[in-house]
């Protein structure tokens, strides 16, 4: 039995070993190694013989970064309100194409299409259509009427705004899958019984689906939040920060910092303040899970 | 109005709504397409001409051309292959080892591999680029692919669960007929993953093709670029010609969009199984 254990153990390191070795080269000693360099002026091209260790001095500049603090708030606004509005268009779409309607297996196709597609393409079409000047969006907007059209990319003020809207076309089919797998999982018998208790379509919707498919919620709401924390080419496609720094996003700071600087010391503080703050909002969501998610 | 009537106004009525969110969803997609086939001073005529009345092919032929599109379409072509079959390769390994063998530590490996989840990719750019620099890889598709090919937490996850419900009667059995354990995995529970491994297939396609931040990273030349990062340097080429950022642009989600359609219900069920466990 002894010998059959070791054996096995020996076969199962085995089938791990490929994936063993990537988690090492590819996570921990990333991660580690970004520690490390958090701590000191790293030179690029010296390497560890020619940095110089500085203490939390990079940790401190952190919040001096404007770029980051900036990006640190627009982060926060897509999570506060990209992700639940997002949340919300697909579970009412993946509600309704849950009931009996025409032309299911298109109509899925077509929502989930825009998940697929590449985020710089995509989001150069997006440049395009939301132009100021030229642009259809705005084209549409005209010939209806509307005197105070919006500058979209070109005005600070909701440049992040044209950007999430981008963001959720991109997403929403995803969301709306994963919505369709969840609801159907909740059994008709609730609804058959509801109805026979007169209950209408909103109080099916409110006491049945949306508690049954919180589970569902939870997920994305978590998956979907780490998503929106790290948003990076959707930025540097369509606005690459601007105008100002006004769309800049966490992540865009961290490579502008690392990459067009070449300050690799800040740029890993930030990174691993970037890290504790995508850490902590998840663990904040698992803790209030408990109020409103029913297994 | 009896029941009956009723019933089908509604399915009528809520088939119009969606087909008007689905129009909208797609309409970004057919307006690059028809301006990719315009000519520049046409392209934000108003009302939206959806049909070229004045159709070319000018802007096709110039990106061609003047760019390093093949290249990329080469670069990206082979580092989608590879990501995809390593994927398949490691994580079903790994995957098969957490369901079904039992090792010692075991549970702690899958925990730490499962806190990789919630780590962004991005806090792994710096380090990652300090390791390549000095393993002469910056440059090199290998510095993008690597990371790809051998870890991805949720591939293992995914494989993971596939695997767990391939029955231990069946393995159990195959045991004491003599088969080794690789077999067991090659011959008898492959097999019967069959379609969990065409979803994973098909994911790790679209993370292949869409791979961006660390082509722009680590890749420096432009014939060694991928296309996302090439359709986003169109942008920077040229500025304020869209027909010719449309057409590039067309040239790079075509082939994404048309495997999606032709593979459309692998991608509906690989997607909508990763996230039935929350």
């Amino acid at each position: 039995m002894k010998k059959n254990q070791l054996k096995e153990t020996l076969v199962g390191f085995a089938f791990i070993l490929p994936s063993f070795i990537g988690f090492m080269v590819f996570m921990v000693y990333p991660f580690f190694n970004s520690l490390m360099m958090s701590f000191m002026e790293w030179d690029m091209f010296a390497g560890f013989a020619g940095s110089k260790f500085v203490g939390l001095e990079n940790y401190i500049n952190v919040f001096k970064n404007e770029y980051f603090v900036t990006g640190l708030i627009n982060n926060l606004k897509m999570l506060f309100i990209a992700v639940p509005i997002l949340l919300i268009l697909s579970l009412i779409v993946a509600t309704i194409m849950n009931t009996a309607i025409f032309g299911r297996g298109i109509l899925r196709t077509t929502y989930f299409m825009p998940y697929v597609t590449t985020v710089t393409a995509a989001a150069i079409v997006f440049v395009a259509l939301f132009h100021e000047e030229f642009g259809p969006v705005n084209g549409i907007l005209r010939s209806l009427g509307i005197e105070n059209i919006p500058g979209w990319l070109s005005n600070p003020e909701i440049a992040l705004i044209t950007i999430m809207i981008f963001w959720i076309w991109r997403m929403l089919g995803y969301c709306i899958l994963i919505y369709l797998a969840g609801l159907q999982n909740i059994s008709t018998t609730y609804y058959e019984a509801a109805s026979i208790d007169g209950a209408s379509g909103w109080q099916k919707f409110r006491y049945i689906t949306f508690p049954l498919v919180s589970p569902t919620t939870f997920f994305l709401a978590i998956t979907m939040g780490i998503f929106s924390l790290s948003m990076m080419a959707e930025v540097r496609v369509m606005t690459n920060g601007g105008p100002g720094k006004s769309t800049y996003t966490m992540t865009l700071a961290i490579y502008q910092q690392a990459f067009q600087k070449y300050e690799m010391g800040q740029a890993s503080a930030i990174a691993i303040i970037f890290l504790l703050i995508v850490l902590s909002i998840t663990l904040l969501q698992w803790i209030g899970q408990k109020k409103w998610v029913n297994y | 109005m009896s029941i009956q009537n009723k019933k089908l106004l509604a399915k009528i009525f809520k088939t119009i709504l969606l087909s008007i969110g689905a129009i909208v969803m797609v309409s970004p997609v057919l307006w690059m397409l028809s301006a990719s086939f315009k000519y520049e001073a046409d392209v934000f005529r108003f009302p939206i001409e959806w049909i070229p009345s004045n159709p070319t092919i000018q802007n096709y032929i110039k990106i061609f051309a003047e760019t390093d599109y093949i290249n990329w379409y080469i670069n990206t072509a082979r580092n989608t292959i590879i990501i995809v079959l390593s994927t398949l390769v490691v994580s079903s390994m790994a995957g098969f080892a957490f369901a079904k063998i039992n090792f010692k530590f075991k549970n702690i490996i899958f925990m730490l591999y499962l806190t990789a989840l919630m780590i962004p990719a991005e806090i792994r750019l710096i380090p990652q680029f300090v390791l390549y620099k000095n393993l002469n890889l910056i440059n090199t598709m290998w510095a993008v692919v690597l990371p790809w090919m051998l870890f991805t937490g949720f591939s293992i996850f995914y494989m993971r669960q596939a695997f767990m419900v391939v029955p231990d009667e069946l393995i159990e059995a195959a045991k004491i007929d003599g088969c080794s354990i690789f077999k067991i995995y090659m011959h008898i529970c492959l097999p019967l993953i069959k379609s969990a491994l065409v979803a994973l297939a098909v994911l790790a396609f679209t993370w292949g093709w869409n791979d961006y931040t660390g082509p722009l990273v680590y890749i420096r030349d432009t014939d060694k670029q991928v296309l996302s990062v090439g359709i986003a340097s169109l942008q920077t080429m040229y500025g304020a010609n869209y027909a010719l950022q449309m057409a590039g642009a067309t040239l790079g989600l075509v082939p994404i969009i048309v495997i999606y359609l032709l593979g459309q219900k692998h991608f509906v069920e690989g997607i909508a199984s990763s996230g039935i466990k929350g």
